[in-house]
């Protein structure tokens, strides 16, 4: 199953250079590491919040991840339809996100749950009503796989 | 006394609820004659004010919005500043004003807040809210403020089992108190099984276990504490107002726990010089009951995961061993943000001062308020804790 939408157009992403399309074909998000203390940052910053220090340099993010908490909307956002799942997600590299969350109506979602990232719409631009895209991260199951839901469906 | 001793000589409160057709001018300047008047402190008496407020849609009055309000009541011609903390903008007004007196530059400072929400649409609202959290990440991609309460909910449930029934007593209790408290926004008789069957609004939290928008204002007067004692018969004591925000550079933050209200409330009562134990009423930031339940825990009324127990124990109800939002609380007595934080110190003090009516809480002689607001990535942008006593 695709892990990127396929109308993805990287100039209308939601939150602009958070997220590309690797030499693979899968999507990365990306963020920023500082060269002097190591602090890792998303979405991507010129200096260090931790340090000051502008010796930083944009890096690619872990695809998988823990999912921290979660919750299913029922009363949402305008733009967003509900129910809507989302929730936190810890990256490897120390990194917490929010993120939209997808395979929750047939997989598990449960606190700790591995999730894998895709690429994906995440609402209508509001004045053109075109796709405004970004991560979105969706259930793995059990055995590792994808459960349900993904990327253009 | 020592010469640095802040006291609240006077409250007052508006309606809270959809004040149709009220301009925030008119109920917030409503809610300060009210505390000039309890103070006895004229217009010309006032020598600074604080004014809590957070909307900027919502509202008719968006800009110079504490001048705006204190027109209304001859209060002008002093420094007046507008803060904004989110659902904890006027305890933080208060608290400036308390830091103002207390460092000896003025005698005699008022605290305000004020919010109108309804009679907007929904979104503009509901916009206004969502500023509250991140805007670059949360906001755009879909995030709503009762959803951080639902995922707080679920690492709660995730650790220590389900809880969802005491958390539906926790409405119930606060909306009982509600009925006796004339000036809250909702009058509702409910039970268990009324919040239990309520529409979901972010899994687990439903529909009666969140607070409403409301419109309101609530004031105080603050006075140096020589000058109280000549102002009123009762003045109350300020002995303690922290604040502090989340750390956010970190990414292990449990949800489980309200670690700000922990660091928060260990200031506070250090600063006090008392502990959990001497508190004898208590009002907490219940926007959805998980919230107070998870507050008792950040407070030290009980330790991590038994939060429950003080709901199951009656030890929280009006009559109980330490009683928790004896107004009604956000859930009931409404949740003007900018107003809210002003309106606990005034629940506060009529209740050390014994004029609580319906809702009185018996002899108490020590409160503490606690009142939060925002979030970044789950973790609360601030929590207050205010500890007030008569002595």
């Amino acid at each position: 199953m695709s892990r990127v939408h396929p109308e993805y157009d990287e100039s209308r992403l939601v939150v602009d250079g958070s997220i590309r399309v690797a030499e693979d074909g899968d999507p990365v998000l990306v963020g920023t590491e500082c060269a002097d203390c190591g602090f890792v940052v998303f979405p991507t910053r010129s200096f260090c919040r931790n340090c000051l220090s502008e010796d930083v340099q944009d890096i690619d993010l872990s695809r998988e991840g823990e999912l921290r908490t979660y919750t299913v909307a029922h009363t949402g956002q305008e733009g967003f339809e509900p129910p809507y799942a989302f929730g936190f997600v810890d990256l490897p590299e120390g990194v917490r996100l929010y993120s939209l969350l997808d395979g929750w109506e047939t997989g598990t979602l449960e606190v700790g749950a591995p999730v894998e990232l895709t690429l994906d719409e995440v609402r209508a631009d509001p004045e053109t009503g075109e796709p405004l895209f970004g991560h979105r991260f969706r259930l793995l199951d059990a055995a590792g796989g994808a459960t349900g839901g993904g990327a253009g469906d | 006394m020592t010469e640095h001793d802040v006291a609240v000589v006077g409250v007052g409160q508006s309606d809270f609820g959809e004040l149709a057709g009220q301009r925030v001018t008119e109920f917030g300047g409503r809610a300060v004659r009210e505390a000039l008047l309890a103070s006895n402190v004229d217009n010309d008496g006032i020598e600074e004010a604080y004014v809590g407020n957070v909307a900027s849609a919502a509202q008719d009055q968006t800009g110079v919005v504490g001048q705006a309000v204190l027109r209304e009541v001859g209060v002008t011609g002093i420094p007046i500043t507008r803060v904004e903390n989110a659902c904890a903008s006027s305890t933080c007004a208060f608290r400036e004003a308390y830091e103002r007196v207390r460092s000896g530059e003025r005698d005699v400072v008022l605290a305000l807040g004020v919010e109108k929400m309804t009679g907007v649409p929904t979104d503009v609202a509901l916009k206004d809210m969502s500023g509250a959290s991140d805007a670059e990440v949360e906001g755009p991609m879909g995030m709503t403020f009762m959803g951080v309460y639902g995922m707080r909910a679920n690492a709660y449930t995730d650790r220590f089992g389900d809880v969802r029934e005491e958390l539906a007593d926790i409405a119930v209790k606060n909306h009982r108190n509600g009925l006796a408290n004339p000036r809250a926004h909702l009058h509702l008789d409910i039970d268990r099984e009324d919040v239990l069957e309520s529409r979901m609004i972010a899994d687990p939290v439903r529909l009666l276990d969140a607070c409403p928008m409301s419109d309101g204002a609530a004031a105080a007067v603050l006075a140096r504490g020589e000058v109280a004692e000549r102002l009123v018969d009762e003045p109350v004591y300020v002995d303690a107002a922290e604040m502090s925000s989340g750390h956010y550079l970190d990414s292990d933050l449990e949800y489980w726990r309200e670690e700000l209200d922990e660091r928060v409330s260990e200031r506070a009562y250090r600063e006090a010089g008392i502990g959990p134990d001497d508190l004898d009423v208590v009002e907490v930031h219940d926007a959805a009951t998980v919230g107070e339940l998870m507050h008792y825990e950040g407070l030290g009324l009980a330790s991590h995961g038994e939060g429950a127990s003080l709901v199951r124990n009656g030890d929280v109800m009006l009559d109980g061993r330490i009683p928790v939002n004896p107004s009604g609380g956000l859930k009931s007595r409404g949740h003007p943000v900018g107003a809210t934080g002003v309106a606990q110190v005034c629940e506060l003090v009529w209740q050390l001062r014994g004029e609580a009516g319906d809702r009185q809480v018996e002899a108490p002689e020590i409160g503490l308020a606690q009142n939060s607001g925002g979030a970044l990535v789950g973790e609360g942008g601030v929590s207050t804790v205010t500890i007030l006593s008569t002595r």
